[in-house]
């Protein structure tokens, strides 16, 4: 059943296409987005009212505006950095910590209730105590994606320690090996994988709840100038912004899908459809 | 059988020990206004008497399933069309694709400009935020069993609301 002639004949079929299959695919995409285009304008133009639903032209303008200006720049390059440094420090705290709760059984199950605990409630949730806790600034946004970015991180972290070969942990302790050492070679590469895929989750929730953040309770950044915008009842530029946070929470997950990659070249792969 | 209160109790103490803490911290060193845990237990046990806590739950409850209802009714048959024709999943995936890595909150302004403040714009975030994993999976399902050299299922079978077909 699983290789017939069949599916040798498609294969050959679809190395052969592929190039042709690629420029299928542009054009496509093209063609879709032209569509989609064309009914927005004529919706727009039957509702009458810019406020309302500006055309596509108008928020492509201010696109070109903001980004001459440099506001688009500036907004977005202080959203990236707070987010930057925010899974830094969720990285920080959640990997050894999902190491420690990889690795020993009795300091999980002490650790992981309250965990639990705090998971569900949701980064945004905090949004109002942080605002009494941190005042409008830098702090709270730091502070809620980091919150959001560290269960994801933990999780993956735990899941992929204790995803490790056991008998690949033993044989280097039979041999000796100092646990350090054990760590740091063994463990470390064969939770990698997951740690990455954690990443990338860990990266699409913060990118998220930056943006919830930033449109409550700090004076720059991509959310801030969607809300600044909404009261200036200046709709294109609004859609200008929200179609700048779609693109950069792409460009980030592709970063972290190549970087991921880069550092674990022996993860299991999901091959192209 | 009994380690299980031990358990209960083991998962207890760090949660009970930080409780502490915070009231603690509170107390001796804390500002006048933060917020003490036994002042937060009396308040949430008011909002449950009151009813508000109760009612607000059921408030947002509703908005989940209205908004995925609404959610599952577009992204139901969508998906099922492009996880079925090829033609139609190329003419919607780049559509689907550029407005998927867009989160549901950046919408919110939008939401309420079209919608305005209430249950309809929330609904709305609840719908957005839903339907990009449902409308996804039926040609991601696809494509992993082609990866899988099974055929894929070609005829929805409407009477037993399930695909049939080679496998």
């Amino acid at each position: 059943m699983a290789f017939t002639e069949d599916t040798v004949v498609r294969t050959v079929r679809t190395a052969a296409t592929r190039p042709a299959r690629r420029a299928g695919t542009a054009l496509s995409f093209v063609r879709t987005m032209l569509v989609f285009a064309v009914a927005w304008e004529l919706l727009s133009t039957w509702t009458a009212n810019p406020t309302l639903l500006p055309s596509p032209v108008a928020v492509l303008e201010a696109l070109r505006e903001l980004a001459l200006d440099g506001e688009l720049f500036r907004h977005a390059g202080v959203s990236l950095s707070r987010m930057v440094v925010s899974l830094a420090i969720a990285a920080g705290l959640a990997v050894p910590l999902g190491f420690a709760m990889g690795f020993s059984g009795s300091f999980d199950r002490i650790v992981d209730p309250t965990i639990e605990l705090l998971r569900p409630i949701s980064g945004i949730a905090w949004i109002p105590l942080a605002l009494f806790l941190f005042g409008i600034g830098n702090a709270l946004p730091v502070f809620i994606m980091t919150y959001a970015a560290f269960f994801p991180i933990l999780l993956g972290t735990v899941a992929g320690v204790r995803g490790t070969d056991a008998r690949l942990v033993d044989a280097a302790r039979t041999m000796g090996v100092p646990l350090s050492t054990i760590v740091i070679r063994v463990v470390a590469p064969a939770a990698l994988p997951s740690l990455m895929v954690a990443l990338r989750l860990g990266i699409a929730t913060a990118w998220t709840a930056v943006v919830a953040a930033e449109l409550i309770g700090a004076p720059s950044g991509v959310g801030y100038a969607v809300e600044w915008y909404r009261e200036l009842l200046m709709t294109p530029q609004v859609m200008a912004f929200i179609a700048t946070i779609g693109f950069l929470g792409y460009l980030t997950d592709r970063a972290a899908r190549s970087l991921s990659e880069r550092w674990s070249p022996w993860a299991p792969k999901r091959s192209e459809a | 059988m009994n380690a299980r209160p031990f358990d209960f109790a083991r998962g207890a103490l760090l949660p009970i020990a930080l409780v502490t803490l915070w009231q603690a911290w509170v107390m001796l060193a804390g500002p006048s206004r933060a917020p003490v845990p036994t002042r937060v237990a009396l308040a949430a046990w008011d909002l449950v008497a009151s009813n508000e806590l109760p009612m607000a739950i059921l408030q947002s409850v509703g908005r989940v399933f209205g908004g995925f209802a609404v959610a599952a009714a577009l992204a139901v048959p969508l998906g099922l069309a492009m996880g079925t024709s090829a033609r139609v999943e190329r003419a919607l995936d780049p559509l689907v694709e550029s407005f998927r890595p867009i989160a549901a909150i950046a919408i919110l302004p939008l939401a309420i400009l079209w919608l305005g403040t209430g249950t309809a714009a929330a609904v709305a975030i609840v719908a957005y935020a839903a339907f990009f994993p449902i409308v996804i999976t039926p040609s991601r399902a696809r494509s992993a069993c082609r990866r899988r050299c099974c055929a894929p299922p070609r005829r929805w079978d409407w009477g037993a609301l399930r695909p049939c077909g080679p496998s």
